[in-house]
This record gives structure tokens, C-alpha cells and sequence, in this order.
């Protein structure tokens, strides 16, 4: 079943590329947003080498490693990205589109869960899409800034397979590393 | 099917209990777990790892066994000592962490911390930073009790793209400087050593573009040339005399400031591609460019010396705007065109701007208008289209002066001055009248945009009232152009209050 993105109407100028998922779905998406997964780019280059007639709509881009739910977020997220081949915006516009932007993100990564930054980061690594992956690296950066080991390994699922006199040796090795941590 | 999919990205935020959607979880689940971050390979954690500061990469080395060594590859280290008090432990993380850390490259690192006895332990660091092939570094060494010679390999370091060096110690340089790939180099505080060094290290960095250099000691040095090709900013501050307290002075270098018997170091600039010069401080040294220079952008903040240099200062300050001929855009401090009035003799020579579009005047007094300097300036700006005042700019009432000052009016104000901002504006008397002058005699002026020192009409509460009253009588002062509106605002932050 064929899921058309946001845009009800393709304009003449811009095509459109569809991505199929883990899960089957398919997602048609506006080729200047798909280019930035530089993963979907080589392949659709590579495509287009060997099959001149094809472009676009007709060619399925498999990605076996993206799960529907993933992609939806990226793609809405690549959508908001200042798009390389827009007209180039007054100041007023670039400043209203900012903090479009802004309040876009806050929104996406207040509702996030650590499994699903992960899924994004993981999905961003695989397709290539460097802004979404500095994103999301940076969300999830700033999401462990200054919390205690205990609360990072908690956030990630990680279990402390150390042996408490081994932790407590390294925590005296590293203790210049632990001035300053929240210990909640 | 669009339903199903928002049911879908919905699922995942219910708590796990709820029966609503449990034969979609159940689908869900079956096809995939959320990731835990265990489950991602080593090179995403790495590079997830090397978002984090390093302290915070550091301790991620106690999560769990795997994690003992995954910090290690992170391209990003940087080290800044805390307390006196904690410096074993400090010397001792920064060589276990560089000791640790895999062949990857350090591509930037950064170190702020306090030399004493441990020169040896320094040199070590920058060697093996070297070796991981750096390509930003950062050093802000201080508090020396022996003398530092930074390692020979620093310098022919072929990945460094960025060196930053903040030192009030002096600067021992090998026999051989090559910085191949050096685009940004920033010295501060850093006492030159000798003519031919100091040579060296700036020959040494061919595709160098941009130069800061900050507070610099030159004493040991008579004569120096800047000759990077590709050079685009070169910024200068030497402020260091005006500075009562260096904070990095220490034993071995009391005495390094001092600068007696010293007419300073010519500095020789050839720049080809320079476009952007900013010079802030005492002409301590004779700064002059060789060719009619390429500079766009140009700001020069002055600070006086001793009466004895007014003469030596005029003529540095008129070598250094001589090399500006072709400026477009220009900040200038007032005093140094105060200072230009020690050398009359050289306002016939003035050069012309042919190409200058933005003029600012900096202060930190009232700008008197009519001083002659700054008038000349106006007046070698043909092509003049926006001109501020950074302060209260004043004219004097009596009339003698009024004739003089635009008789004849300067042929920017006829042809091209279209803006006009005053800035710290308080509303006194003398300011009226500069501004009464300006207005008659721009005849192709847009607007005029004033505005008000906001601290002043704050803490005179009665003139505050009043501002309204004082833009009213400029709006009716004449105006040489038809069609120029005055903005007077409140204060910076202020959005423009009244125009007309």
C-alpha cells in the first residue's frame, strides 16, 4: 500500500522516489528530501547508470534495515531541513523558518524514548543522512551530559557486568572525569 | 492505511499493560525490538562517543566491560586543569588517556593548564598528538618555572590546520618550521625571541589565512615581514602595556614587558589576498603594508601613549591608513585622528577612499565633529553611503565654526551619503546642533536614525519625558533631502519608537 507523503499535489519540478521499508511499507518521498540519505542517492545513481528509461516514481529503493516509524521521522525531519535547491529566502523568511525549525525539533525529541533515538541514530547511520545523524548524536549527547554512570546505564539498558572492587579501582583512576557529575 | 500508520508511531509511547492496542504490540513486537544501545556495532557507538566532552567520554569507560576501551578512539580531547590542588591526578589522566588512546587520529586537542617543572611532560603530549596527525590545536600554557622549547616535531606538523598558542613565555623556534597545512594561527601573549625566527615561523605557513596576534611581546625583534599569499584576516591587538595586571606574569618573566629604549618592531605586511585588518591598541609598533593593499574591511581602535610618542603615533596611524586606499568598509577610532593632529603637516597627503562605503566612528568621548581630521576623511570619501557615529557626536553652537565645517559641504553628502546613525545619543545642546548641521547639509539622504543612550535618559527620569519633545524639534529642523525620515529610538534594544 502506497503512503504519499505531506505534499497532496507533485509539482512539475519536483520528482519523487519511493522507499520501501522493513516492514513493507512504502513511502513516496520528493527526491530533493531522499537525497539527503547520501545511501538512497548512491543507489539511485547507480540505477539511474544502468537504466536510463527509469526515474522516479517507478523505481522501489529497498531498505531492509529501516523500519517504517524510523523513516517517517527522518523523512519529516530531512523535510524541515533548509532544502539546497530552494529559492534563497529573504532574511525574514530564513528567521521565521528557523524558528519553525527550532520548535519543530524541541517537539521531536521531547516525546522520544532512548530505544528510539537509538533506532534513529542506527537508521541515520545505515542510510547516511549526516544531518539527521549529527541530530540525533547530538540529542542523545546532550541527554547524558553530566549524569552519574548509574543514570546513563539505566537510560541505556546497560548492565554493570564490573566487579564492585574493579569499578571502584577505575573510578579512583578516572576521578578527574568524575568532578562535577549530577549523582541522583 | 494512513490511519494504521499513525496507530503504529502512537503504539510505541503506551505504557505496556494497555489492552486497546495489544494486537497491534503484539504485531509490533514480533517484528522488532527496540534497540538497546548494546546492540549497536562499535564504530556508531564511537562515533556517538565523540559527541560527548571528554570527562563525559571518559566515564563512560565504567558502564561495562564493553565499554572499557570504547571512549578511546574519540577524535576530540580536551584537558583543562581545575584546581591547584587536583594536579597529579590532572597529569596523570591526560598520559593515561593519550597512552590509552588507539591509532585513530586526535583530530582536535586542547589543553589549558599550568606548566611549573613538567615541561618535559608537556612536550610529550604535543609530540604524541602530533603522531595522531592534529588537526586543531589549542595551548594556554602558564605559570612556568623552567623554560619551556616546545617540541621540533610541532612545527613541521603536516595535519595541523589550526594552532592556537596562548603563552606569556618567550617562543623558542626549531631550525626548520614548515606548517603545510596551517590555515589559522593565533599567538597570544608570546614573546618573539629573535629577527630571524620570528621570520621563520611566518615564511613557515604558505597557505596561512587567517592571523591573530594578541598582545604579543616584539622587544627582541626590529624588523618582520608577513608575506602569506593566501593571507585573508590579519588581527593585531597590542594591549598588553595598558593591561596593569598580566595574570601570566611569573618568575621568569618579570621583566619581559618592560619596554624601554624600544621604537618598536616594523612590521612589513605584503598581502596580496588580505581582505579583512583589524588593529586594536598602542602603535607600539610601525605597521605598514607594501602594495596597494586588497583590504575590504578595515577597523582600527587607537589608544594614546605618553605625549612623548603623539608625533611617532601621528605618523603610524597615517602609514596605516595610507595602506587603505582601497577600503570599502571602515572602523575608526576617533583618537586616532586625534592624534593625527600632531603631524599637520601631513593632512595634505591624506589619502583618498575611493571606494569607501561604510564609515564608523568609534569613541569613547564625545566625537567632536568638527575636528579636522575626521572631517578630511568625510571630505576623501566620494563614494560615502552610510556613515555612524558609535557616540554622542557634537558640534560646538557658536557660528564661526558652523561656516567652516561645510563650506564646502563634502561631495558624499551631495551624492551618495543616503544613511545616517547616531548612536548614545543624550540630547544636549552641542549634539542638537550636529545633528541640525547633518540634516541641512546631506542632500541625498534616506534616514537619519538616532538613538538614545538609554542608561542616560534611565537614570535622568525628567528627560525622559522629554525625549518626545526632543525629537519633535528635530523634525523640524531643515532638511537638505525631500525624502528623509528620521527614526529615533528609545535605546539599542528598543524598537524604533518615533519616526517621521
Amino acid at each position: 500500500m502506497s503512503n504519499t507523503s505531506e505534499n497532496p499535489k507533485p509539482s512539475s519540478s519536483s520528482a519523487k522516489m519511493t522507499l520501501k521499508t522493513s516492514d513493507n511499507e512504502l513511502f513516496e518521498v520528493e527526491e530533493a528530501v531522499a537525497m539527503k540519505f547520501c545511501t538512497v542517492k548512491q543507489y539511485f545513481e547507480d540505477e539511474k547508470d544502468s537504466d536510463v528509461a527509469a526515474r522516479g516514481s517507478t523505481t522501489v529503493i529497498p531498505l531492509p534495515n529501516v523500519h517504517s516509524a524510523v523513516l517517517a521521522t527522518l523523512i519529516s525531519y530531512g523535510k524541515k531541513l533548509p532544502q539546497s535547491n530552494a529559492v534563497a529566502d529573504n532574511h525574514e523568511e530564513e528567521e521565521t523558518k528557523k524558528k519553525e525549525r527550532k520548535k519543530y525539533e524541541q517537539g521531536l525529541l521531547k516525546n522520544l524514548m532512548p530505544g528510539e533515538l537509538l533506532d534513529l541514530i542506527s537508521a541515520a547511520n545505515y542510510l547516511d543522512f549526516k544531518e539527521g545523524l549529527e541530530f540525533f548524536n547530538q540529542a542523545l549527547a546532550d541527554h547524558i551530559q553530566n549524569k552519574s554512570v548509574e543514570y546513563v546505564r539505566k537510560f541505556f539498558g546497560i548492565k554493570n557486568d564490573y566487579e564492585p572492587h574493579e569499578e571502584e579501582k577505575y573510578r579512583e583512576e578516572y576521578a578527574w572525569a568524575f568532578e562535577g557529575v549530577d549523582e541522583d | 492505511m494512513w490511519c494504521r500508520k499513525i496507530c503504529k508511531i502512537m503504539d510505541v509511547s503506551f505504557p505496556l499493560n494497555s489492552g486497546k492496542n495489544r494486537k497491534f504490540r503484539k504485531k509490533q513486537n514480533a517484528k522488532k525490538r527496540r534497540k538497546r544501545i548494546d546492540d549497536l556495532p562499535d564504530p556508531i557507538i564511537q562515533h556517538i562517543l565523540s559527541y560527548l566532552s571528554t570527562k563525559e567520554a571518559v566515564r563512560t569507560s565504567i558502564l561495562s566491560k564493553r565499554w572499557k576501551y570504547l571512549w578511546t578512539s574519540i577524535p576530540k580531547l580536551d584537558f583543562n586543569e581545575g584546581a591547584l590542588d587536583r594536579r597529579m591526578m590532572f597529569m596523570k589522566i591526560v598520559e593515561r588517556v593519550l597512552a590509552l588512546h588507539d591509532p585513530s587520529d586526535i583530530k582536535k586537542f586542547s589543553l589549558s593548564c599550568n606548566v611549573q617543572y613538567d615541561t618535559s611532560h608537556i612536550n610529550a603530549w604535543i609530540c604524541s598528538v602530533v603522531m595522531h596527525k592534529v588537526q586543531v590545536l589549542k595551548l594556554y600554557l602558564r605559570n612556568f618555572q623552567e623554560l619551556l622549547a616546545l617540541p621540533p616535531c610541532l612545527f613541521t606538523c603536516e595535519s595541523l590546520e589550526v594552532l592556537t598558542l596562548h603563552m606569556f613565555h618567550s617562543l623558542k623556534l626549531p631550525s626548520s618550521i614548515s606548517f603545510s597545512r596551517l590555515k589559522f594561527l593565533a599567538l597570544e601573549k608570546v614573546i618573539f625571541s629573535d629577527d630571524h625566527s620570528t621570520q621563520q615561523l611566518f615564511t613557515g605557513c604558505p597557505i596561512l589565512e587567517d592571523l591573530s596576534i594578541i598582545d604579543c611581546i616584539w622587544k627582541n625583534v626590529k624588523a618582520v615581514c608577513i608575506s602569506s599569499p593566501m593571507l585573508q584576516r590579519f588581527f593585531i591587538t597590542d594591549k598588553y602595556l595598558l593591561d596593569d595586571e598580566n595574570d601570566d606574569k611569573d618568575d621568569l618573566n618579570a621583566e619581559a614587558d618592560d619596554q624601554n629604549d624600544f621604537n618598536g618592531c616594523q612590521v612589513v605586511i605584503f598581502g596580496t589576498s588580505l581582505k579583512s585588518f583589524s588593529f586594536d591598541g598602542q602603535l607600539i609598533n610601525d605597521y605598514c603594508f607594501y602594495n596597494p593593499s586588497s583590504i575590504v574591511d578595515a577597523s582600527i581602535q587607537f589608544f594614546k601613549r605618553d605625549a612623548e610618542y603623539d608625533f611617532l603615533d601621528a605618523h603610524r596611524v597615517f602609514k596605516l591608513l595610507s595602506g587603505l586606499g582601497n577600503v570599502e568598509k571602515l572602523t575608526l577610532d576617533v583618537g586616532a585622528l586625534e592624534v593625527l593632529s600632531y603631524a599637520k603637516e601631513l593632512f595634505a597627503h591624506q589619502p583618498v577612499f575611493y571606494k569607501l562605503t561604510h564609515l564608523n566612528f568609534e569613541s569613547g568621548f564625545p566625537i567632536e565633529f568638527d575636528l579636522e581630521a575626521l572631517l578630511t576623511i568625510i571630505r576623501n570619501s566620494p563614494c560615502l553611503n552610510y556613515l555612524s557615529f558609535g557616540t554622542q557626536v557634537c558640534l560646538p553652537t557658536y557660528c564661526g565654526n558652523h561656516d567652516l565645517i561645510m563650506n564646502p559641504v563634502p561631495s558624499c553628502f551631495v551624492t551618495n551619503l543616503e544613511t545616517i546613525e547616531i548612536f548614545g545619543f543624550c540630547g544636549d545642546e552641542k549634539e542638537m546642533h550636529a545633528v541640525k548641521i547633518l540634516l541641512g547639509s546631506a542632500s541625498v539622504l534616506k534616514r537619519i536614525v538616532i538613538i538614545c543612550d538609554e542608561f542616560y535618559f534611565d537614570s535622568h527620569g525628567d528627560l525622559k519625558k522629554k525625549q518626545k519633545e526632543i525629537f519633535e524639534q528635530i523634525l523640524l529642523f531643515p532638511r537638505g533631502s525631500r525624502s528623509c525620515t528620521v527614526h529615533f529610538l528609545l535605546g539599542i534594544s528598543k524598537a524604533p519608537r518615533y519616526s517621521g
